[in-house]
């Protein structure tokens, strides 16, 4: 085991440099230069400079590919670089705001699992019944409703009835979880119930699956009985692709994070990379898409070394 | 250079209903050399190795030897039976005699033609004479195809009909496996697996082949049915003069069909005699161990036969025992097994034995 | 005495799009203690449907047990609660099935899976019934089995997965043993080892077993009492030289002759049983099952449905025509 982990943090590397070099590419090929950005900013503030000063401070004359090498590297060092407008370095700006977006995603993949397995495993056994109906139905819908607009709804109306609006100001987990959680309750509900859809029927498909198995039917002629059943042999064999499915919808979950920070006021990564790119700040966004990249690559490899813990008959090679 | 052989010719039986087809058949079959006559396949030394690959780059690490040195002949018009149990490699050997693995090492003559210096061009008219049937009546047969065009596949690719005769050529393949005419225009899913079986072997006719593999083809099918289809497979064979090597893991209906069996276990040959010598004198002790564990269907009979209960399991075709492959199994093993591969030798009348224990087999002098 | 088993007019229909499959159609037989009974029987026979609904595993949709009684140790079995049914499986009456490869949970081990019945029927601790566990692979004759126990289903051949799923059936020392084609999926000497081992153990523990196959040999060999069924329905009944040696249904001699014999010349020639074996769903309930493909059938045969009568004693079969049968019974090896 430790030696396969060892070589798939070894692969990483080619793969975290071949996202790197798509970043950085694409950043520089938006419309709009940060230097531009920089001059007039400047120039509003009151001082006059020239496109040519800033970019030799920026280190921009260089041709791209050196520029590309000397980020590369630096992030090697743990240097990500400065962020081209704030007076701060890309890595604490993301490392203050990557907490929120994590307790975010965490919280939202719990309180998924939460309600979609218990009721797909639910709706499987009761194949069929009318809460079988009524409960795919309601997962339908889920799905086809858009996570911003149920925002919007969750937002607005609570504000109009009763007066009720989620806490705008962020204060961490440690500091103070109540109110911590006071914030984040709703937008992780939302981003529960979007993924709640797709998740629970596929845990019923494959829950229905795995039920038709011979040993499901050996395991009945020893007289256990149907809770046994459901979580000894249906579940632990249902969850091999369940797994999978989770693992997939995680960079999903952080993508959309971007538009719950944006509504609920938290300040994530999500909220930081869509302002830096308005303001071209290459840097931060390089940053952030990177930190993205390596959560997803480092969250497979987690779905993939549980196969072997969840199934016995997977050989990691 | 071949020596003359004495002309016995082979008695061929024709039933009362030979018809002009039939004998118009034989006649295009590919003509042999008259010398040769009698053998139409020969198979020398034949290996079959699979490579066990490890990595990202496919290193080679280890192989399975599915034939390991395996040598037999057969007569035109005969059938040889083939029997063994798992990792037998005797499906291989089928596999390998139609060309759909390219053979490790060792030869394969066919009418006295070694296949492996064959042109493509030549490679291809011999496929229309050597046709292979599977087991799985219900994979093989694709379901979006109509009967017909099942059985014309062959024919169409090797251009042996044409137009008006293609209609003919299936009703004709359709009633020599005892199936009804319309059915040509139906589907497979419409066909029980005994039924789709038959086509099977009709689309195998097809090409008017003269030697045919067939490889478990009634292993899934029910009691009834296989003896139905084995009768006609006998029929066929009576009729058309086609030779057939049998490959199956029933010992009882291997041996009722074939005129001489080879018993294998673990890519190697033990035992290849007449199927009549395999029950009254099996030599080897595999083979002794194979016919006690087929039950008889008479209790009389049955319960006062001698049980011999091999011990232990199959050992892995990746590593084979260093000596004998049956030694880790057999209860008369001794040193010298373990040791030592036994040679594939004629121990009197055609009937050959690997084994050290069996007398006149042990070079070394009696024991 | 009476009997351990005792099935009375069993009805167990399925329905599929709207057609009515009658898998075992009144179908009545006895199994006395200790004793082996055999069910022979093709595909469409029914045969493994009888002995499924015996532990009501008929999955619903779509099969449904209709009617009879089943009576066990002198209890209906149709007539228990779930609760009662669970406590009878694994417990008085085990189980194993066909393809031991899939039989076998995947994620579990095999001590594990053994286990459970002890925990469950004899409320044994966890260390007890482990240690039990590793004791039974040892009687079923798997080396090594401390490690054995520990280890998963695919990690071994399929003679030892049978094995160790007959140590898991017997492991609460039940009267009864139901084997669905226990054999069928195994290589001959495997097949062999099995049954033997299977063989032995009930007869040190005097377990009944009801074994059924396709295997004509194999009933020769183990039977006490064999019943050969046909269109769900049960054509004929007896001791293994009734039935082989002297029978009186036209099926079974059909069958009979159809197995090619090893101790016999060549010249023994297969006989072949014309037609397919019958689409359940076409089976009318006032005829007889086989008369379509019979050479003997006569009018009433496709009229009237065959009561099962003794002929001899405890040799029972189902046809009008039984008498005519006498010459090609008579012409048997």
């Amino acid at each position: 085991m430790g030696k396969y982990v060892t070589k798939r943090i070894l692969l990483l590397v080619p793969t975290l440099l071949i996202v790197c070099i798509i970043v950085f590419a694409l950043m520089r090929m938006i419309p709009g230069s940060a230097v531009d950005m920089i001059v007039y900013r400047l120039g509003q503030a009151g001082q006059q400079v020239s496109a040519a000063d800033v970019e030799a401070k920026l280190g921009m004359d260089k041709p791209a590919i050196w520029q590309f090498f000397i980020w590369f590297i630096g992030i090697f060092r743990g240097d990500f670089g400065t962020s081209l407008f704030q007076n701060e370095s890309v890595l604490s700006m993301i490392g203050r705001q990557l907490m929120a977006t994590l307790e975010l995603v965490i919280l939202t993949l719990i309180l998924t699992n939460v309600i979609s397995i218990p009721l797909g495993l639910y709706c499987a056994a009761r194949q069929d019944s009318i809460s079988d109906y009524t409960i795919r139905s309601i997962s339908i819908v889920l799905m086809a409703l858009p996570v911003f607009w149920i925002a919007t709804l969750v937002l607005i109306y609570p504000a109009l009835w009763w007066q009720y609006a989620p806490p705008a100001t962020y204060v961490s987990f440690f500091t103070d979880p109540i109110q911590n959680l006071k914030m984040f309750f709703v937008p992780s509900l939302l981003g529960a119930l979007s993924q709640t859809g797709h998740q629970l029927r596929t845990v019923r498909t494959v829950t229905l699956e795995t039920l038709r198995q011979d040993y499901i039917r050996t395991a009945w002629s020893k007289g256990i009985g149907e809770g046994r059943i459901m979580l000894r042999y249906a579940f632990r064999n249902a969850m091999i692709p369940v797994i999978t499915v989770i693992g997939g919808s995680i960079p999903g979950l952080i993508g959309g994070s971007v538009i719950l920070e944006n509504m609920f006021n938290i300040p994530g990564i999500g909220a930081q990379l869509v302002n830096s790119l308005d303001n071209r700040d290459y840097p931060v966004v390089q940053g952030c898409v990177l930190i993205f990249a390596i959560i997803v690559m480092v969250v497979n490899l987690i779905v993939d070394i549980s196969y072997k813990w969840i199934d016995p008959r997977v050989e990691l090679e | 250079m071949a020596e003359k052989i004495k002309s016995t010719s082979v008695e061929l039986p024709i039933g009362g209903e030979t018809k002009e087809i039939i004998d118009e058949r034989i006649k295009k079959q590919a003509p042999v050399p008259k010398e040769l006559e009698k053998q139409i396949l020969k198979v020398d030394h034949l290996k079959m190795y699979f490579p066990v690959t490890k990595g990202l780059l496919a290193r080679q690490v280890a192989a399975v030897k599915a034939v390991d040195d395996v040598s037999f002949s057969i007569k035109r018009g005969e059938t040889l039976g083939i029997v063994g149990e798992s990792g037998s490699g005797k499906s291989t050997v089928g596999n390998c005699i139609v060309r759909n693995y390219n053979i490790t090492d060792g030869q394969i003559f066919y009418n006295n033609q070694d296949l492996s210096k064959l042109g493509k061009g030549e490679m291809r008219k011999l496929r229309k004479e050597v046709q292979m049937i599977t087991q799985d009546p219900y994979a093989s047969l694709d379901p979006r195809m109509t009967i017909s065009d099942i059985i014309l596949e062959g024919p169409r690719i090797h251009k042996t009909v044409r137009g008006k005769e293609e209609r003919e050529l299936v009703g004709q393949m359709l009633e020599l496996v005892g199936l009804n005419r319309s059915f040509k225009d139906r589907h497979p899913h419409e066909f029980s697996g005994g039924q789709r079986q038959r086509i099977s072997i009709a689309r195998g006719l097809a090409l008017n082949p003269a030697f045919i593999v067939c490889d478990e083809v009634v292993s899934a099918l029910d009691v009834s049915i296989q003896a139905q289809i084995v009768g006609l497979l006998m029929h066929i064979q009576e009729e058309l003069d086609i030779t057939y090597i049998f490959i199956g893991h029933d010992l009882s209906v291997v041996r009722h069909i074939s005129h001489n069996v080879a018993v294998m276990y673990l890519g190697k040959i033990m035992e290849l005699t007449s199927s009549d010598a395999l029950y009254k004198t099996p030599l080897h002790p595999y083979t002794q161990a194979l016919i006690s564990a087929a039950p008889i269907p008479n209790p009389t009979v049955d319960r006062g036969r001698e049980r011999i209960l091999l011990k232990g399991e199959i050992p892995s075709p990746i590593n084979p025992p260093q000596g004998c492959n049956f030694c880790t199994r057999c209860k008369y093993a001794d040193e010298q097994c373990m040791q030592e591969e036994p040679e594939f030798l004629d121990v009197g009348g055609g009937h050959f034995v690997a084994c050290h224990k069996v007398p006149g087999t042990n070079m070394k002098g009696g024991h | 005495m009476e009997e351990l088993l005792e099935v009375r007019h069993l009805k167990t229909y399925f329905y599929n799009n709207g057609a009515e499959l009658r898998a075992a159609d009144d179908l009545s037989y006895t199994v006395k203690k200790g004793e082996c009974v055999a069910i022979i029987g093709e595909s469409g026979s029914g045969k493994s449907v009888s002995a499924l609904s015996i532990l009501r595993l008929i999955p619903f949709p779509p099969g449904l047990i209709m009617g009879g009684e089943i009576l066990f140790q002198g209890k209906d079995l149709l007539k228990l609660s779930d609760k009662e049914i669970q406590g009878i499986r694994g417990s008085k009456i085990g189980m194993i099935f066909q393809e031991p490869g899939t039989a076998l949970n995947p994620v579990m081990t095999i001590g594990a899976q053994i286990m459970e019945p002890l925990i469950i029927h004899k409320n044994l601790g966890k260390k007890e019934a482990w240690a039990e566990a590793v004791e039974l692979l040892r009687r079923v004759d798997i080396p090594n089995p401390e490690e054995r126990a520990r280890q998963y289903p695919h990690q071994f051949s399929g003679g030892m997965q049978q094995r160790a799923m007959i140590a898991m059936a017997m492991s609460c020392n039940p009267e009864l043993l139901i084997a669905d084609e226990p054999t069928t999926a195994l290589d001959v000497t495997v097949q062999a080892q099995v049954l033997e081992q299977l063989n032995r153990l009930r007869a040190e523990s005097d377990t009944a077993l009801i074994i059924i196959t396709h295997n004509l040999g194999i009933v020769a060999r183990y039977a006490d009492s064999v019943k050969i069924m046909y269109g769900g329905k049960i054509v004929e009944s007896g001791s293994p030289v009734d039935i082989f040696e002297n029978p009186h249904h036209p099926y079974t001699l059909g069958l009979i002759r159809a197995v090619p014999r090893l101790d016999l010349s060549k010249d023994y020639g297969l006989h072949t049983i014309e037609g397919e074996p019958p689409d359940m769903s076409k089976i009318s309930p006032d005829s007889c099952a086989f008369a379509k493909r019979c050479t003997y059938a006569i009018e009433r045969c496709q009229n009237e449905r065959p009561p099962l009568e003794e002929t001899r004693p405890g040799h029972f079969c189902a046809c009008f025509q039984k008498n005519e049968t006498k010459a090609e019974r008579e012409a048997l090896v």
